[in-house]
């Protein structure tokens, strides 16, 4: 019965671009210097207006008027079209012009990002379709299948939201505390090397991790823990790689941990591979950001590589992501140490 | 499946033949109510509450039942609708009271609301005749004049040259002294200047420098962005919403 025309028509939502957009679009547009610069920030505006009132109606806070997309000067310099989520961040919202098959992400709008969300909008500029939501880009034309439907922008939010201070119920495990973690506390998706192999088969890159860590207790570091977590880039299995987190693990387990509040902590994180693969996916790539999702650190899996490993020293209380991404999908997980 | 059901068909069945159509309608509409009570279900705020929610304003959308008219204001109205939908559709959050399954299907509560506020705002606007530009909606239940809302200069000023003297001028330095970890010359004046309109692309400015577009871009987002953003705003630039927030502000008290 359906076709695969309504199928990602079905994961889309049409809404209107009113008169108000459209007075506000104006308004912002007379600032530029120039036709092309006005067409921008007019088209810029209707799409994060239309994502605005999205997300109104999913009781979504948002900050429209303090989003750079709102800001002349601002738009002068970049060609941005952000819309400030309320606690969460600066989510793009770009517009595509009628039946573009790529949205265009300029890429001054790569950082500080918590997602994009592609918008269509029709010839007489009445309605904007909001196509689907990709978490990260890396390339400035985004082909629209790129675009995962609508509800995973609700899940990144929903991801990205603050831990209410005391509902321990809800742990929509958002931020793992790698201290937590590390000392044996039980966190959703999280497991200890040996349980993640099970199953899996034994590896080479498993027996160069019991390796290391034999290595390192002979090195003194008798604590050394170390847990992982499956990821999965797409539903295809060659696409699961095991996310490894592990720290010489005596500063954590310090009772008095008031003697080492300034101490660095060394923290390795590792990609292995999943499911008896015996080596990650070509381009696979590590990525380590600071807390305002700022580049630190960034490895690549050459083709053969077992494994990818990237050390890191911080503080406690100092927060940090993790990003594995591959091709067109990705997976961020955060941490505070 | 309808072509079956039509070829089937012969003249004493077409009275069988509306009531599959009707039946179908209220298939629709039992679909409607029991998508909505399993949104209704889930806790305020939460994910899936979120998602259920978007996928009755799909199915409702999908469905071509929602109705519509000509007026120039429709969009605006329908938009209004769609809040106003999704706000009260299990717990009462601008009304008084939140749909009722009981009292009417899930349509019916949706286009008699839509039609209410089109007939309302068409008598907003024939008592406003002598207005020159049309109402538009900014809130649920507020009506201003565009004008009224944009409180923008009547002459637009002419930000590029401005924000050119600016940091051309940079009298705190703030721009000069900001500069690419070990490239001292390559600043946040520097950038600011060259992306400002006609701006180079960052191609050229790539190979200018000798240095990958990411790093340069990269920089320009973190460092020279915030520099905008602030002069921006201390310019005054940005669009006043005070009248919108205390709009809103007035409707909830």
């Amino acid at each position: 019965m359906t076709n695969p025309t309504t199928d990602t028509n079905d994961l889309k939502l049409s809404l209107p671009i009113t008169e108000e957009a459209h007075a506000i679009a104006h308004h912002l547009a007379r600032y530029q210097p120039n036709a092309r610069k006005a067409e921008q920030v007019k088209l810029n505006s209707l799409a994060v207006s239309a994502v605005d009132t999205y997300l109104q109606m999913m009781r979504i806070q948002t900050d429209i008027t303090a989003s750079d997309s709102h800001n002349p000067s601002v738009c002068l310099g970049s060609d941005v079209a952000d819309l400030i989520v309320t606690d969460l961040g600066r989510l793009e919202c770009r517009p595509i012009k009628n039946n573009h098959a790529s949205c265009y992400v300029p890429i001054e709008v790569w950082q500080d990002r918590i997602g994009y969300v592609a918008v269509q909008l029709d010839e007489a500029l009445e309605e904007a379709v909001l196509v689907g939501f990709t978490p990260s880009v890396q390339t400035e034309n985004v082909p629209l299948y790129q675009f995962q439907p609508l509800q995973t922008l609700l899940q990144r939010l929903d991801e990205l939201k603050p831990l209410p201070a005391s509902s321990e119920m809800s742990v929509q495990t958002t931020e793992t505390n790698l201290g937590e973690l590390l000392q044996g506390l039980l966190m959703t998706g999280w497991q200890t090397l040996e349980e993640l192999l099970l199953g899996n088969g034994e590896n080479l890159a498993y027996r160069r991790a019991r390796r290391s860590d034999a290595e390192s207790e002979r090195e003194g570091a008798s604590s050394n823990r170390r847990m992982g977590k499956l990821i999965s880039l797409e539903r295809l299995e060659e696409r699961q790689v095991i996310l490894l987190a592990g720290s010489n693990a005596s500063y954590f387990t310090k009772t008095s941990a008031s003697d080492s509040v300034s101490q660095d902590v060394e923290i390795t994180i590792r990609i292995i591979p999943a499911n008896r693969q015996k080596a990650l996916p070509t381009g696979l790539q590590l990525i380590i950001l600071n807390e305002s999702g700022t580049i630190e650190k960034q490895v690549e899996a050459k083709p053969g590589n077992d494994y990818l490993r990237v050390p890191i020293s911080g503080k406690r209380g100092e927060r940090f992501r993790v990003r594995v991404v591959l091709v067109d999908s990705s997976w961020t997980e955060y941490f505070v140490i | 499946m309808n072509a079956k059901v039509l070829n089937g068909l012969t003249a004493l069945d077409s009275t069988q033949f509306l009531l599959y159509l009707s039946g179908a309608m209220d298939a629709f509409d039992q679909e409607l109510r029991d998508l909505v009570a399993q949104a209704c279900q889930c806790p305020v705020g939460s994910l899936e509450r979120q998602k259920k929610t978007t996928i009755v304003v799909r199915q409702v959308i999908k469905s071509g039942k929602l109705w519509k008219d000509s007026a120039p204001y429709y969009r605006d109205i329908l938009q209004k609708t769609w809040i106003y939908f999704c706000l009260n559709l299990c717990e009462a959050v601008t009304v008084e009271q939140p749909y009722c399954p009981t009292r009417a299907s899930v349509m019916t509560w949706l286009n008699s609301y839509l039609k209410w506020e089109l007939h309302k705002a068409r008598e907003n606007l024939q008592t406003n005749t002598k207005r020159t530009a049309s109402p538009r909606m900014i809130e649920p239940g507020e009506f201003l004049d565009p004008m009224d809302f944009l409180e923008a200069p009547p002459d637009v000023p002419p930000i590029l040259e401005i924000t050119r003297q600016w940091a051309e001028a940079d009298v705190d330095e703030e721009l000069r002294r900001v500069h690419m970890q070990s490239y001292p010359h390559i600043t946040c004046q520097l950038l600011i200047l060259r992306r400002l309109p006609p701006e180079t692309g960052w191609k050229e400015l790539s190979e200018e420098f000798d240095l990958p577009i990411s790093a340069l871009s990269s920089f320009y987002q973190r460092h020279c962005q915030p520099k905008l953003r602030k002069f921006g705003s201390e310019q005054g630039w940005l669009l006043e919403t005070k009248t919108k927030r205390e709009a809103k502000l007035q409707t909830r008290t």
